[in-house]
């Protein structure tokens, strides 16, 4: 790694060598242990059988317990699962990508360009964010219904695009507006047009906030069950989370398939962290060097 | 990264979702042709399946195909689909109040009564029903609702084990229920488990107990209708004797406080597991399924059964308090008519009494009763030889009552059972205004 | 040209749902479109005649509205706490990453799964509840807390699975922030003598100051509209003593179907968010001189 030599924190290593080092060590890992232990919980339950599930905890059967892949075996082959696996890329790429479209431009008129009601517009999306999603159900469901976009994925697409501005917006104009201003001057100076200058300058500039932004959205997207449910109306288009919730009863009981079901579910968006994260510290160095 | 890198990606990601915006708009809704019935219903997991035996015979009769689309979050579905004016075909729902709301919203079509072409006559619901469910789907002289799965939840589950242990039987009145309670606590064991976290199983024992002390025509009034107060003195007299249950707390697994952070399944395992932490649990015949789920080494009947809900005033002995779902239609077209009319038969009802996964108590009284499995079969043996069905009351009220004001009364009860006229004033306030 | 299609599909998807709410909370009756005109009657039974919502007749207060307090003050503080100790401590350790990727984890786990987990961790049975479990084990005289059955510790115990789901977010966003801080003026700091916790204080976290603010915006509009957390853990309970306002605009809305009352609790909602809208402000301001 280029970045670890020469980034050592003079704080840490300033504090550590005044206090304990270790005692920093030991919080750190305490705090870490403790986040991981609900995670680890469910990573067991989803493979134990139903009938240890329901009389013993989880950590009772690390040594030596009984470990079944039959719930993930039920998973995978639950009906649908690979079209519905399908329904969820295919949802999510376009419902995570379109809300970084529109809200990019946007966020950065709002954070540089002078106008009138600049503010206003601004307050108007953060007072956005806090509107429940229920409220918009049937009036945008009564919309799709007249444009013939129910059971459509782009109406599931433009929905997710729909609700994931507010923040996407707020995200992208808070970090736009920390960008520095002189390099926009230059450039127009040389007789950037302003397209130019957005996707020249500013995109690559804010890559680490497009990234996060991107994290995000795709987690929500992807974990979305009810917004899908209501809008695409139709087991063939349904995304994973509904195929996993078919698992269960009426009464959601089904535990342990629940558990594979949310380690299944969840490997995908793991996989774009654990991806991003990787290129948006890189893209934060790069800014701050330049800075 | 270098500009001219970030501008070819930026280009590059235009036509792909202009390619994947036609591919979107370029798949049918639904293939032309015969349309399929679209059925919306709570069901997933082996209930599905019990459910689809059903469908799929539907569609091998008639060539008819259909899309089941099952969801925990009906109530939400439904309600959205309903307003926003894409309802399904047909919805199988277990909330009967939810049912009494769509047909004030003139939202789903009378199965049969005054009109010419019925989807159901009444001699057909006569031949297949017990009065009882014919009285209930019918609404302002209209039959709606078509029972379609029905369960018992007038029945209380321990270990004959544990009670031969405890030298006691199961009870047939509220005294000899009090007995097993004290014996219980001699040993310094506690008697009940019930997964109050839950509303509903808190509801059921509220319900067996007022149908019980008040009689059937009382509880009607309380729960459907709405004529009844909540602060009725028999309202009184019943959670006086629910107070005979959770008073003092040393009778409830985990005491109060621990009642009210159990969920069902947790109070139920709890009597079933191998140190049992309560020895009855009462409400659902459906819980059998649970059990052979997670007990598997368990035997039914033998290490784990149930006795029928005890009397209280001999006066009106013991009334099966039934849960049900219930078939109601929102587009009149032939291919929902054959199914409708299918659900409503022997066959269809035969055939999901004995599905290989999923199989439910049959409301249809002409399914022979060999076809169940144990305890399906003694379950169904109650509701079909009980001395009155009454049907489960916080289903029958608006869920703002049944399931929300009710169980926040039920609750506080348990907690605190000596301010119970002041939640009953609250409870009734609530149910004022939502009738 | 820039923020026309933002704001066309803002107005198509928001506009109308969100006037309609404010029209609606003046209505009555039951349904998902209420039918009646009623004045401020929802207003008025909601701020005088609910104790669910707001009962300021036992101290100390009660209801929803109460609770959604403790939710915003806890739910803010804790994960920007945490966050930032993260941020600052891990930076540049060995397992930085691994440790950021667990603390992130949670975030990607969808919120039913995650409330299942939670009930199974504040489980009040030892043989299931690993919280009471390990209680049990450290303080062997101590009963085993019904973490949600008790009205006086619920709401913590609820906040505590969200901090711990969206720490994720305090602390990936922080940390990025942190290492984008300029190293030239910590290390200035240090050489005038300025010492770590001074450093840190007086320059470092000034520094921060938008990222933090962002986050804690990100969080106090989570912390407003937590619905399925409370929906599955505890529906409201017990004894309605874990409601909030995001649960109760649901609650009312789907299962009491009373859409004017629970458009009423939405426009409650809308109108706590005027102190966050004030600080933005400033902060738009700010930029501006």
């Amino acid at each position: 790694m280029s970045l670890a030599p020469p980034r050592m924190a003079p704080l840490l290593h300033r504090l550590a060598g005044m206090t304990r080092r270790g005692a920093v060590h030991a919080t750190l890992l305490l705090v870490g242990a403790v986040w991981l232990v609900p995670t680890l919980g469910l990573f067991v339950t989803s493979w134990r059988p139903s009938a240890d599930v329901a009389a013993s905890g989880w950590w009772t059967a690390l040594p030596g317990g009984t470990f079944t892949a039959g719930n993930y075996r039920e998973v995978l082959t639950v009906r649908g699962f690979e079209i519905s696996l399908l329904n969820s890329v295919l949802i999510a790429l376009p419902a995570t990508l379109l809300p970084i479209v529109f809200a990019a431009p946007a966020a950065y008129a709002l954070a540089w360009h002078r106008f009138r009601g600049r503010r206003f517009a601004f307050l108007a999306v953060v007072a956005l964010l806090v509107v429940p999603l229920q409220l918009t159900w049937v009036p945008i469901l009564k919309l799709f219904n007249l444009l013939g976009l129910t059971g459509s994925f782009v109406g599931i697409w433009l929905a997710h695009t729909a609700f994931g501005l507010p923040f996407a917006i707020f995200l992208l104009h808070d970090f736009m507006a920390e960008l520095p201003g002189a390099v926009f001057e230059s450039a127009r100076i040389d007789g950037a047009s302003e397209l130019r200058l957005f996707l020249t300058i500013v995109l690559p500039l804010s890559t680490p906030a497009l990234a996060s932004l991107a994290i995000f959205q795709f987690v929500w997207v992807w974990n979305d069950l009810i917004n899908a449910l209501i809008f695409l109306q139709d087991r063939g288009k349904y995304p994973l989370t509904a195929a996993i919730q078919g698992l269960l009863s009426s009464y959601g009981s089904e535990w342990h398939l629940l558990a594979a079901g949310s380690f299944v579910s969840m490997s995908v968006p793991l996989l774009v962290f654990v991806a991003l994260q990787r290129h948006f510290i890189r893209g934060l160095t790069a800014g701050a060097v330049k800075g | 990264m270098t500009q001219r890198k970030r501008r070819y990606s930026c280009r590059l990601n235009l036509p792909l979702l202009a390619l994947l915006a036609f591919w979107g708009s370029a798949l049918p809704p639904v293939a032309a042709g015969s349309e399929p019935v679209r059925i919306m219903a709570t069901w997933g997991g082996d209930e599905e399946a019990g459910f689809r035996e059903v469908l799929d015979a539907f569609t091998g009769n008639t060539g008819i195909r259909y899309e089941y689309d099952g969801s925990r979050n009906i109530d939400i579905l439904l309600k959205t689909r309903v307003y926003g004016g894409s309802p399904p075909d047909v919805a199988i729902l277990p909330q009967f109040g939810a049912i009494v709301e769509l047909v004030r919203q003139r939202a789903i079509l009378p199965l049969s009564g005054e009109r010419p072409d019925p989807i159901l006559t009444w001699d057909e619901l006569a031949r297949n029903y017990d009065r009882a469910f014919i009285d209930l789907g019918t609404i302002d002289g209209a039959f709606y609702a078509l029972p379609v799965k029905a369960n018992s939840k007038s029945v209380c589950w321990y270990r004959p084990p544990s009670f031969r242990a405890l030298g006691i039987e199961p009870p047939r009145t509220w005294q000899e229920l009090q007995a097993i309670a004290e014996a219980h606590l001699r040993r310094g064991k506690a008697p009940f488990a019930i997964g109050g976290a839950d509303g509903w199983p808190l509801t059921d024992w509220f319900e067996n107990i007022y149908v019980r002390v008040a009689g059937p025509a009382m509880y009607r009034k309380l729960f459907l209708t709405h004529e009844v107060k909540w602060t009725d003195a028999t309202v009184v007299e019943a959670m006086r004797r629910l107070g005979d249950v959770v008073w003092p707390e040393a009778k409830l697994a985990g005491g109060a406080e621990g009642t009210l952070s159990t969920g069902f399944i947790d109070a139920f395992n709890a009597v079933l597991r191998p140190r049992p932490a309560a020895g009855i649990y009462c409400g659902g015949g459906f819980m059998s399924a649970f059990a052979e789920q997670n007990f598997p080494a368990l035997q039914g009947q033998q290490d784990y059964a149930f006795f029928e809900f005890p009397s209280i005033d001999p006066r009106w002995g013991r009334p099966v308090v039934v849960g049900g779902d219930f078939a109601v239609v929102f587009n009149d077209r032939p291919a929902v008519r054959r199914l409708i009319g299918f659900l409503a038969g022997k066959e269809a009802s035969t055939i999901w009494a004995s599905a290989e996964r999923g199989a439910v108590v049959s409301p249809n009284r002409n399914v022979p009763l060999a076809v169940y499995r144990p305890f399906k079969r003694l379950e169904a043996q109650q509701l079909i030889g009980a001395g009155g069905l009454v049907f489960d009351g916080s289903d029958l009220a608006p869920s703002a009552v049944g399931r929300d004001a009710m169980v926040t009364a039920l609750q506080a009860f348990v907690e605190e059972p000596e301010r119970v006229r002041e939640y009953l004033r609250a409870l009734e306030g609530a149910a004022a205004r939502s009738y | 040209m820039f923020l026309a299609p933002a704001a066309v599909l803002l107005l198509v998807f928001f506009m109308h749902p969100t006037l309609q709410t404010i029209w609606w909370s003046f209505h009555g009756g039951i349904g998902l479109e209420p039918s009646r005109f009623v004045g401020a009657d929802n207003y008025v039974r909601l701020l005088t005649g609910d104790p669910l919502f707001l009962n300021l007749e036992v101290w100390p207060p009660s209801g929803a509205l109460v609770n959604n307090l403790l939710w915003l003050a806890l739910f803010t503080l804790s994960p920007l706490g945490l966050g930032l100790s993260i941020a600052v401590l891990a930076d540049g350790v060995r397992y930085e990453r691994t440790l950021k990727a667990v603390i992130f984890l949670p975030m990607v786990i969808s919120a039913t799964a995650a409330s299942v987990i939670f009930r199974f961790v504040y489980s009040p049975d030892p043989t299931i509840g690993i919280l009471n479990a390990v209680l049990g084990a450290l303080f062997p005289w101590l009963e085993p807390v019904p973490w949600l059955g008790r009205r006086s510790v619920v709401n913590f115990a609820l906040i505590g699975a969200a901090v711990w789901i969206w720490t994720g977010l305090a602390t990936t966003v922080l940390s990025a922030a942190y290492k984008a801080l300029d190293r030239e003026v910590l290390e200035a700091a240090n050489v005038d003598g300025a010492g770590p916790w001074r450093t840190f204080w007086r320059v470092a976290l000034p520094m921060l100051a938008g990222p933090i603010a962002f986050v804690a915006i990100a969080l106090v509009i989570n912390g407003l509209k937590m619905l399925e957390l409370v929906l599955v853990m505890t529906a409201g309970g017990p004894r309605g003593a874990s409601r909030i306002i995001g649960f109760t605009v649901y609650w009312e809305m789907f299962n009491n179907s009373r859409a004017g009352y629970g458009s009423a609790v939405a426009v409650v909602m809308l109108l706590l968010l005027v102190p966050v809208i004030a600080v933005q402000l400033r902060r738009v301001g700010r930029e501006e001189r």
